[in-house]
């Protein structure tokens, strides 16, 4: 405990001025250390997802290449694959969207926002 | 005969009269004083803010309940002088003692076994389990600079403190008050019970009615300090955040504040455990009973142990005006704070960065999120605000309870 907390700080900082010091210097203090520690936790945050994500690149394209190397010697001509048409979103995409935009719009006096979507486009 | 007939009757009248004398004194209505009155309608104000206006239901409506309890007159539901300093020391106990125990467990009423919690400091770090349980860290995480908007919407507790100190509060009283910017209410009743409890009351009152007006006092100051330009900026794509990071980040923010703030960690430490539980996904029962019965217990205990705090003597003072006028300053300055940071980060990324999310850097989750998102839609409908204004938002938990830390270690 840096200053003694009972009536007698009144008699140590009676004058404005030195309640003014005082406050400034744990100000200062006090703000300066919030900010160390939440830069540090920024600085843990970025190392750690930078951390995971070069593991994360290193063993998938070792799989990946794994994998084709098993399916090549499995069959040396494989069918093509057909791949559906990702241009137009299905119902259950459709659903999700409506729902979240709902839950944006609506508030607590008016539940529900009542609009309509009339095109989703994937970008 | 006739003699012994009346002086019978005038007995029977007079033990009639007497008793019924005595049932008088001892009531509320003899007993009622102008300042219980006061102190009553200032508690029916709370029931009108929470059940017609909405305000923090939750927590006001407990709050008034507690304040409208404790200034009933001959209720005894709670005595104060068990946990008077002054009181406990007349009382012969060894100094540094917390409460007149003897005398709580022997002839205490409900309320001082419930304020019990707060005494000991056991209801915020178990609301905070609770919010771990319920906050999703994945906006913070994709975007860690958040932790810097959450860092200076702070500034406003610091400069409320130097305020309240100007203003002659002394400092313990002066941390308690300015703790009220953090938009915090746990971590508020956290610090206030240890540095000034005989604050506990207006502090409480005025940290939850701010976080209910956080929609109103927020948006008229995001608009004075940014442009127009600057408001309608929409943000980039947040990443996906992988659930190994969402696991290791509440065990590495717990050890790295427990080593820099040791006295944040009681809040940090159970905010953490709670998010661990929900993260690891194989406490879903633990994690459901934190986020609600738990949390839901706690908030009733707390709200009205709290409210029971609010007496006349403690309430009806000058001081406590002083204390919700700085309440405002504290929020107004942390949203302040938050948003010309927002400024900066918008100018150093060359205007990749809403300055409106600052705003949410104060604790108030989701609704300071809620805010932002409000507020950037005005200026671009198309403005999707709110994962963007989250992390800040949670941020800004983690940065009023480290900065509550910092004032229990500075004053306590």
């Amino acid at each position: 405990m840096i200053y003694v907390l009972n009536t007698s700080w009144k008699d140590s900082f009676a004058t404005v001025g030195e309640r003014l010091f005082l406050g400034l210097t744990m100000t200062l203090v006090g703000i300066s250390i919030v900010l160390v520690v939440l830069v540090l936790v920024s600085f843990m945050v970025s190392l750690i997802s930078r951390l995971l994500s070069g593991k994360k690149q290193s063993r998938p394209a070792a799989k990946k290449a794994a994998v084709q190397t098993a399916e090549i010697r499995k069959d040396p001509n494989p069918e093509p694959v057909v791949k559906a048409d990702s241009a137009k979103p299905d119902a259950a995409v459709i659903a999700a969207i409506s729902a979240a935009v709902e839950f944006m719009l609506a508030d607590e006096k008016k539940p529900y926002a009542g609009f309509k979507i009339r095109k989703i486009r994937r970008v | 005969m006739e003699v012994y007939v009346l002086n019978t009757i005038s007995n029977f009248f007079s033990a009639f009269g007497d008793t019924v004398n005595s049932l008088w004194q001892g009531s509320g209505f003899a007993n009622m004083r102008l300042e219980s009155v006061g102190m009553l309608l200032i508690a029916f104000v709370l029931f009108y803010l929470a059940i017609v206006k909405k305000f923090e239901p939750l927590l006001l409506l407990p709050i008034g309940f507690g304040m409208m309890l404790t200034n009933l007159p001959m209720g005894g539901i709670i005595n104060m002088d068990f946990f008077d300093p002054a009181m406990i020391q007349a009382l012969g106990y060894p100094e540094g003692t917390l409460f007149a125990y003897r005398e709580v467990l022997n002839s205490g009423g409900l309320l001082d076994i419930l304020y019990l919690g707060i005494k000991l400091g056991i209801y915020p770090p178990l609301i905070f389990l609770g919010i771990g349980a319920m906050t999703d860290f994945g906006p913070l995480l994709a975007n860690p600079k958040s932790l810097l908007l959450g860092a200076a919407a702070q500034i406003g507790i610091f400069l409320t403190f130097l305020g309240a100190l100007l203003l002659g509060f002394a400092p313990n009283e002066a941390a308690s008050i300015g703790i009220i910017g953090g938009a915090d209410g746990p971590t508020a009743i956290f610090l206030t019970k240890t540095l000034a409890p005989h604050l506990l009351g207006a502090i409480a009152v005025a940290a939850y009615s701010y976080m209910a007006l956080v929609p109103v006092i927020q948006p008229p100051i995001m608009r004075a300090l940014t442009t127009k330009k600057q408001r309608q900026v929409v943000m980039s794509q947040l990443r996906p955040v992988s659930r190994t990071e969402k696991i290791i980040f509440p065990i590495a923010v717990t050890i790295l504040v427990a080593l820099i703030v040791p006295d944040a960690l009681t809040l940090v430490g159970m905010l953490m455990l709670g998010n661990l539980l929900k993260e690891s996904g194989v406490c879903e029962r633990l994690t459901k009973a934190a986020s609600n019965e738990l949390m839901n217990i706690v908030t009733i205990f707390l709200g009205v142990s709290v409210g029971a705090t609010a007496t006349a003597a403690n309430f009806l003072t000058y001081r406590t005006l002083l204390i919700i006028g700085l309440g405002v300053v504290a929020f107004g300055m942390g949203t302040a704070s938050g948003v010309l940071l927002g400024r900066l980060m918008h100018f150093l990324t060359k205007g990749k960065v809403n300055p409106l999310i600052g705003s949410a850097g104060v604790s108030a989750v989701p609704m300071a999120a809620r805010v932002s998102q409000k507020v950037g839609q005005e200026e671009n409908p198309g403005n999707f605000l709110l994962m963007h204004a989250m992390g800040p938002n949670v941020a800004g938990v983690i940065g009023s309870a480290v900065a509550a830390g910092i004032l229990l270690a500075l004053f306590r």
